[in-house]
């Protein structure tokens, strides 16, 4: 132990520590950890409105896994968590690394221009993109009529509905993720590049061997964050599309919402809730494990 | 950590989850309260008219109540509502819900019965504005969602048309096209929004032939011939060239309006005569109401529905004689008035002999759109299982529309989800 250390312990009781992160579980017990076990104790009940739930054992996961509507909205949301991730990874590695090509001054500059959508309102931003998306006045559609690609059914179409949704979400959190691993890059020490750059790599093979692979935790961060959050698709999808067209954009979040407080079977809607966090759960330990294999490898 | 010792342990989670569920659920669910306390009446409104009424003539009208209040967004009055019967506490004594999302809510039995105070009455309303779960009566409609055609009637005669009186959807359909020729496809007499809305309007034209998806038992009821004809008929329409794609809530949508884009729409009052007031005061005098068309000549005139409200009591709540007495006070004279001033069409149908109800409107040409509308009810329809039904027609009928599936098709699909209700 230190002499700073054994000052500070004769200084403060050992409970002090504990009083500190107190808060945090006073709150994150009853309103996190409590209302995670109550969804996974409702999902075992059937819970008709204003009447005394009652055991049904499984009954709520076996409707749900048999719903194919619940089926759809977990495709759905599987589609778009895929493609906005094919997308949105490779597009934030590559603002992050034009980023430390920048002046020190000019990177900040252009980091809180980047920053700014994350922070603002998601109906807001939903709302703007509607306007934008919309196909006789929509900025969007105005652009591409004039080369003679216009217009173009954003949110009407169910092919286009849920890539226009995708690409909402990527401009709302493409800096965020860009900065983070702007922040990344910026740890890499700039020894390993001049020693690749003195054995001939070129910038390609730097940015494979190097950049890459110390890059990983980072990466890893990014990619579970932006998938749960991908996961948990809603507010957008009700604003720009409810769902449609034809279900198209359909996702688990909107599926357990309906089942809740719109069929009012609380029972449903937690068993699905509980599906989807398998589902989350599932995907975050893939998705480390994808990375920690290319490690050894 | 030792994998048995986890394995215990969610266990106990789970358990003590499930008990902690169940106690929070317990056989007092949705109980009085304070017994003592029977003059405090809590009534949830998401109507931003119906407080100044309420407050004014109603709590005058009965000063034996102390009336709170509640606004709520019509987009969360339900998820509260599911939440506070489920709390089993702090239930508000009268509730105004959508009338949509009656349906579901009045099967589980958790609302006032009327049938008492309004059964007598059924006379008194056209049919399907009695509305109610499980053989009870638990309230009627206000401001129901008569449809009707608005026309732009200045629009149209610049190219020489005009909609006749007592028109069929033929004659419609016909001026239709000759507006579209006249006009080089750019101005419109029907509109198809997107979603949701759209399935609403599709679901009023049905509801017009006398079609409903469940009977007043809550048992899939569809006639599947109309059901297709109607969407063959709307699909046939916009395979034309003929309809509008659009929705009302869009600000496009009335830019559309006041360059005569849109010339006319099939629509409720609330939002066909109050949004065209609010929203394009510059044309009035140009527009006119043209009550539902009929599907041939010579049939009996009916519209659709689309939309309405109404109040219910809860039946666990502290104070269900004020719950009573409040939703009847809408049928005395000072409450037709005031649904009269603040929803437009009265359901109640010796309203005009209470009140009156003469009212010519100067922006329809002195039309008294009101009692036209009113004038024509629409057929029985039971809004049971609405969420699933209202999605499960909004996907079928936007593959219709995308020419996915045929009108027989889609109507076929929406059955077969529906049947596995």
């Amino acid at each position: 132990m230190t002499t700073i250390a054994r000052r500070a312990s004769r200084k403060y009781p050992a409970s002090t520590p504990y009083l500190f992160i107190a808060p945090f579980f006073l709150l994150f017990i009853p309103f996190g950890a409590g209302s995670v076990l109550l969804a996974l104790g409702i999902a075992f009940v059937d819970w008709p409105l204003g009447q005394s739930p009652e055991f049904v054992g499984f009954d709520k996961f076996a409707t749900v896994l048999g719903d194919p509507l619940f089926g759809q909205a977990m495709g759905n949301t599987l589609y778009m968590l895929v493609g906005f991730l094919l997308a949105l990874l490779p597009l934030c590695l590559f603002v992050a690394v034009l980023l430390k090509q920048l002046r020190r001054r000019t990177a900040n500059v252009v980091q809180v221009v980047i920053f700014v959508p994350i922070t603002m309102s998601l109906i807001a931003v939903a709302l703007v993109f509607d306007l934008l998306y919309n196909e006789r006045v929509g900025f969007v559609n105005g652009v591409l009529d004039l080369i003679g690609l216009g217009p173009v059914p954003f949110l009407t179409d169910a092919d286009l509905a849920p890539w226009s949704i995708i690409a909402l979400r990527i401009w709302r959190v493409l800096g965020y993720y860009a900065v983070i691993l702007f922040a990344g890059l910026q740890s890499i020490p700039d020894e390993f590049y001049e020693a690749a750059q003195l054995d001939g790599a070129g910038a390609w093979q730097r940015f494979r061997h190097v950049t890459f692979p110390l890059l990983k935790p980072v990466t890893l961060f990014v990619l579970v964050a932006s998938s749960i959050a991908a996961w948990e698709l809603f507010a957008e999808v009700q604003v720009l599309t409810d769902g449609g067209p034809a279900r198209s954009t359909l996702t688990a979040v909107m599926y357990i919402f309906g089942a809740s407080f719109e069929q009012f079977d609380l029972g449903k809607g937690a068993a699905a809730s509980v599906v989807l966090a398998f589902a989350i759960i599932v995907s975050t330990v893939v998705a480390s494990r994808l990375l920690r294999s290319d490690d050894r490898a | 950590m030792n994998r048995g010792w986890t394995r215990r342990a969610l266990m106990c989670g789970a358990v003590a989850a499930v008990v902690a569920a169940a106690a929070c659920g317990s056989d007092d669910a949705g109980s009085t309260g304070d017994e003592g306390n029977v003059d405090d009446l809590e009534i949830w409104v998401f109507s931003s008219s119906a407080p100044p009424v309420i407050e004014d003539d109603f709590a005058t009208a009965f000063p034996q109540y102390d009336v709170e209040i509640v606004e709520i967004p019509i987009a969360d009055v339900t998820q509260r509502l599911v939440v506070a019967l489920q709390g089993g506490d702090d239930l508000p004594d009268v509730v105004q819900l959508p009338l949509r999302e009656s349906g579901g809510l009045f099967s589980t039995g958790q609302f006032l019965d009327l049938s008492e105070e309004l059964g007598p009455m059924e006379d008194d309303f056209a049919e399907g504005i009695l509305v109610g779960g499980n053989g009870e009566i638990n309230s009627f409609t206000m401001g129901p969602g008569n449809m009707g055609l608005w026309v732009n009637q200045a629009a149209l005669a610049e190219h020489g048309l005009a909609v006749p009186e007592n028109p069929t959807w033929d004659d419609v359909v016909a001026i239709a096209r000759d507006l579209d020729a006249a006009s080089g496809g750019t101005q419109y007499l029907f509109v198809q929004p997107p979603g949701t809305n759209g399935a609403n309007m599709f679901n009023a034209f049905f509801n017009s032939r006398g079609g409903t998806w469940w009977n007043e038992d809550g048992e899939l009821s569809v006639d599947e011939d109309l059901a297709t004809e109607t969407l063959e008929f709307m699909v046939d329409l916009d395979q034309e060239g003929l309809v509008y794609h659009g929705v009302w809530t869009d600000a496009t949508y009335w830019d559309a309006i006041r360059s005569e884009e849109i010339v006319g729409w099939t629509m409720n009052f609330g939002v066909g005569s109050t949004s065209l007031q609010e929203n394009v005061p510059e044309q009035s005098g140009q527009w006119r109401l043209v009550t539902w068309p009929t599907w041939s000549e010579g049939d009996e005139q009916r519209t659709g529905v689309f939309g309405g409200s109404l109040y219910a009591g809860l039946d666990g709540a502290d104070n269900p004689q004020g719950a009573r007495d409040f939703i009847m006070w809408w049928l005395e004279p000072e409450g037709l008035q005031a649904q009269s001033d603040t929803l437009g069409l009265v359901s109640y149908q010796p309203a005009a002999e209470e009140i009156d109800l003469d009212i010519e409107d100067p922006y329809f040409g002195g039309q008294n759109v009101r009692q036209e509308l009113a004038s024509v009810p629409y057929p029985e329809f039971h809004f049971f299982h609405w969420p699933e039904t209202e999605a499960a027609i909004t996907a079928a009928v936007d593959q219709a529309y995308a020419g996915d599936l045929t009108p027989d098709e889609a109507v076929a699909q929406i059955v077969a989800e529906l049947s596995g209700l």
